[in-house]
């Protein structure tokens, strides 16, 4: 039965791996599609959304940060809500204002709420700074970052203003769910991980990996930043 | 009882697993992501571990080509158009045949093929380069001259960047018709060129 979890756990772990590879932004075919685009297509830009927030991995370092020590299903929904709240105001925001922000700085920042949340975990905050900033909130402020990351991506493609409207709720929705069904995944790992004792023992060395996570992504975005 | 939402990590703990965290994403940043997405190897060990292919792999296959302008199109304007262009086509054109032709194109070099067609002579044309190589190619036709000059006219039918292109043709004029094949490339090219119509091949 232990090993039973053991290989769940790695089998999950390569799924997710081998989707990453094909990492951020949009790949060539959607690409394509999105410039060649013309008028309404809910549809396809659901599944956009949901491709991008699944194969996205910064999002979902960061949520994984976030629900590490959420025991409980109300308080799970709750920052999830927040989060949610957050990064839909500014996709939608960001592009029907065709807001352009750089792309790269955003996802640094992005890069920057996967550090903040592996230090929040190991409780640094507390014990560093002596004072904790507010969870909830700071949930909320990463989420209107996360969706001007959307927002840009989206942007990148001047696709047809035709139908815009419902395209950009079609990809938010998709968002929705991409996110439900990565996160879903990740809360069935954490039931499992969390019976073990194994769980208290590697949270510090989790919450260290993000940290470290989110440093190697921070490096990358600022480079980009700087050599583009 | 709320909150149970945090590790009781000591402070030294939390700054030690801080420096590990920057140190583990600095030096994968640095040995891997930098010389496989950037094309940057401070340390030589993208190199050393091949991640550096990935970075040069991926930029050859942009299709960042230089624009092809009118002026690249046919001769310079200099030079005329010879007289015998108005020459009136033949009662009999040459007889159907067909071929396969290989063309190797060397690293960085290019090559023209032709062959011989009279005026309203009509040819139907393949050609596509054996692994989809993209190649520079400017389709033309060489007027027959009795006595050419130094620097002869020509006539460019397409220029382009492709890797496979089809058609009809035919000759505005009596003489050379073909192609000038541009391999862009480190490797050697080969493309195959099959023909069928009203034509004759050299040699």
């Amino acid at each position: 039965m232990k090993l039973n979890h053991k290989k769940y756990f790695l089998f999950t772990l390569l799924c997710i791996l081998s989707v990453s590879i094909y990492a951020h932004g949009v790949d060539a075919a959607t690409q394509a599609f999105l410039v060649g685009n013309k008028g309404i297509a809910f549809g396809p830009f659901l599944y956009i959304g949901a491709k991008h927030m699944i194969t996205g991995y910064d999002h979902l370092l960061f949520l994984v940060g976030v629900i590490f020590f959420l025991y409980k299903k109300k308080e799970i929904l709750i920052y999830i809500s927040f989060f949610t709240l957050g990064h839909s105001a500014t996709l939608l925001f960001g592009v029907l204002a065709d807001l352009q922000v750089n792309a790269y700085l955003i996802d640094a920042i992005i890069a920057a709420s996967i550090i903040y949340k592996g230090f929040d975990n190991l409780g640094g905050f507390k014990q560093i700074f002596g004072k904790q900033p507010n969870t909830k909130i700071a949930v909320l402020i990463f989420g209107l970052f996360h969706g001007f990351g959307l927002a840009t991506k989206l942007q990148e493609f001047k696709f047809d203003q035709e139908g815009l409207f419902v395209n950009l709720l079609g990809f938010n929705l998709g968002v929705e769910i991409g996110q439900f069904l990565a996160l879903g995944l990740v809360l069935i790992l954490f039931d499992f991980w969390r019976r073990h004792k194994s769980f208290i023992k590697f949270s510090k060395i989790t919450n260290t990996l993000l940290m470290a996570a989110g440093f190697l992504l921070l490096a990358f975005q600022l480079t980009g930043y700087f050599l583009n | 009882m709320e909150k149970n939402n945090q590790l009781i990590v000591s402070k030294k703990q939390i700054l030690k697993s801080v420096s590990i965290a920057f140190l583990i994403g600095v030096l994968v940043f640095v040995t891997a992501v930098l010389p496989a997405e950037y094309g940057k190897d401070p340390l030589g060990t993208g190199k050393l571990f091949g991640f550096s292919n990935l970075y040069i792999k991926e930029n050859s296959f942009q299709l960042n080509f230089k624009k092809i302008e009118l002026k690249d199109v046919g001769s310079p304007s200099a030079i005329v158009k010879p007289l015998e262009a108005n020459n009136p086509a033949p009662e009999k054109q040459f007889d159907l045949i067909q071929d396969s032709i290989i063309v190797k194109i060397p690293a960085k070099k290019g090559i023209e093929y032709k062959v011989k067609m009279l005026k309203y002579g009509s040819t139907k044309y393949v050609w596509y380069s054996q692994n989809n190589e993209i190649v520079f190619l400017d389709f033309h036709g060489e007027v027959e001259e009795k006595n050419p000059p130094k620097e002869v006219f020509y006539e460019s039918y397409t220029v382009a960047y492709s890797n496979n292109m089809a058609g009809t043709f035919t000759a505005p004029f009596k003489g050379k018709h073909g192609w000038y094949f541009k391999n862009l490339s480190d490797k050697e090219i080969t493309i195959i060129i099959k023909l069928k119509g009203q034509y004759q091949l050299f040699n």
